[in-house]
């Protein structure tokens, strides 16, 4: 059970820029995936954030993250949505065959809305990804932080993401215990959903006893004393961040009018289907 | 009680509070991740075990048995954007809502005191209720931030696909196809999820619950 997110310290353009301009970055790559219907335009996007996490040295653990998410998700909505004719927008028959004594037809139109969801989900996993990879968690904290998120909250949730990885590492550990000690996982599925509690017990116990031990250690060092909170690493912008942010700006003018003159689906436009269009 | 000057870590600002609430405040804040944590590896543990139930959301009831209810909430719900933010894709971090929910009807039905071994049936009861309110609340996302489209998330993912073009070839009713592919899955999840946050709690040692009434 190999924890699978984490930050990845190396030497790359994209581990020196600045936490908030990857942020920011982010947040620009979210708003429009979600803004586009455009086949075109999210491939392009898919590409994009390929060739940075390429030029981050993380590609490797980002898209083997992203097969794992996007691969089921596509092979289930195919079958799901694409040969479904109780799918509204189903028109367009692409090529049929008997399955079964079945004839089954698979759709144009759900099939493009399944490759649509499917590529705006895998852009989505990867530019996170990326910025999980390559950027430090204090970083990550100093930008919680300067949101004004309550620093109680901002360790919390950066603590999670620390304390995956242990547990998933304390669950590997435990589950080779329970089976030298005998415990059998080639069984019914009543046995296994039993089994749960073998893991879970020494999980639990363990966990909340990290907790208490943190919360000494950690108010042992002023962690609710009074007091400005100061930073290990405070935001610090540089050239290469601002000239970051200039191309996000400039690409956010491009895209704002692209939309307001031609819509969402500049061009994929023939065949379009209304669920997945503006 | 003798009260101290304390420093609430959430506002900054100085507040007079006892040594047990002290305690409670600061367990409550190491408490959230562990909550996230332990829905995460749990969810991944029944992958391993090849089990076709979700049970993310067990920790965020045993929170809120433990007598921490806000802290189970933002565990469950930084558990979903973690999830959201790596594996499942930013959408999902809606589920957080479905953690929401489940805390609450964990509170409510600890406090109708259906929640003890000892009365098994009224703890299916309660399982199957949260199931039936989770996949109802589940509707309007599936549309809102999947834009219609079934879960491929947790187990079961052929039985779920079959369940939801079945129902749509048969009905062409949208709605229903979705409503219906994830509700067993949910009925079983939940209630699993439950007995097993009860499980553990009763067997949690006494400085770690706040709750005094424990279950039978």
């Amino acid at each position: 059970m190999e924890s699978l997110i984490g930050y990845e310290p190396k030497e790359s353009v994209i581990h020196r820029l600045d936490g908030t301009t990857k942020a920011i970055a982010l947040v620009w790559l979210m708003a429009f995936i979600y803004f586009f219907n455009d086949l075109y335009i999210l491939l392009a996007m898919f590409f994009v954030t390929f060739f940075l996490t390429v030029l981050g040295k993380v590609w490797k653990q980002v898209y083997r993250v992203v097969m794992i998410s996007c691969l089921p998700f596509f092979v289930f909505f195919v079958p799901a949505i694409g040969f479904s004719p109780g799918f509204e927008s189903n028109k367009t028959a692409l090529f049929s065959f008997v399955f079964l004594n079945y004839n089954l037809t698979l759709y144009f139109e759900g099939a493009f809305y399944v490759t649509i969801w499917t590529l705006r989900i895998a852009t989505a996993i990867g530019g996170t990804l990326l910025f999980i990879f390559t950027t430090h968690p204090s970083h990550v904290t100093a930008i919680l932080m300067s949101l004004h998120m309550p620093y109680k909250y901002v360790y919390a949730f950066i603590s999670a993401f620390q304390l995956i990885p242990i547990l998933s590492r304390e669950a590997r550990v435990v589950h080779e215990a329970q089976i030298s000690r005998g415990l059998n996982l080639d069984v019914g599925l009543t046995e296994r959903i039993k089994s749960i509690v073998y893991f879970i017990v020494p999980l639990t116990l363990g966990a909340l006893d990290r907790a208490q031990a943190r919360s000494i250690a950690l108010e042992s060092r002023g962690f609710s004393a009074p007091g400005r909170k100061t930073l290990l690493y405070p935001p610090h912008l540089k050239v290469l961040d601002y000239a970051v942010l200039v191309v996000i700006a400039i690409m956010t003018f491009v895209l704002l009018y692209v939309i307001v003159t031609k819509g969402t689906s500049p061009l994929w436009g023939h065949g379009c289907v209304e669920t997945a269009c503006a | 009680m003798q009260t101290h000057k304390y420093v609430l870590a959430c506002t900054g600002r100085p507040i007079e509070m006892s040594k047990a609430s002290r305690e409670r405040v600061i367990m409550s804040t190491f408490l959230i991740p562990v909550i996230a944590g332990l829905n995460f590896v749990v969810g991944a543990v029944v992958t391993i075990l090849r089990i076709p139930l979700y049970l993310d959301t067990w920790a965020t009831s045993l929170g809120v048995l433990m007598g921490y209810p806000v802290a189970a909430i933002i565990g469950g719900l930084f558990y979903n954007v973690i999830m959201g933010l790596t594996l499942w894709g930013v959408p999902s971090i809606v589920w957080g809502l479905s953690q929401v929910l489940i805390a609450l009807l964990t509170f409510v039905f600890y406090r109708i005191g259906w929640l003890k071994p000892k009365q098994w049936p009224k703890m299916v009861v309660a399982g199957l209720t949260m199931g039936l309110l989770n996949q109802a609340m589940s509707l309007p996302i599936y549309y809102i931030a999947f834009g219609g489209l079934p879960t491929p998330a947790g187990g079961g993912v052929w039985m779920k696909g079959a369940i939801f073009a079945a129902v749509l070839a048969a009905t062409h009713d949208h709605a229903l196809a979705l409503f219906v592919h994830n509700l067993p899955l949910e009925f079983v999840d939940k209630t699993i999820a439950l007995f097993i946050a009860v499980a553990i709690f009763i067997r949690l040692p006494e400085r770690l619950v706040l709750t005094s009434a424990r279950p039978e």
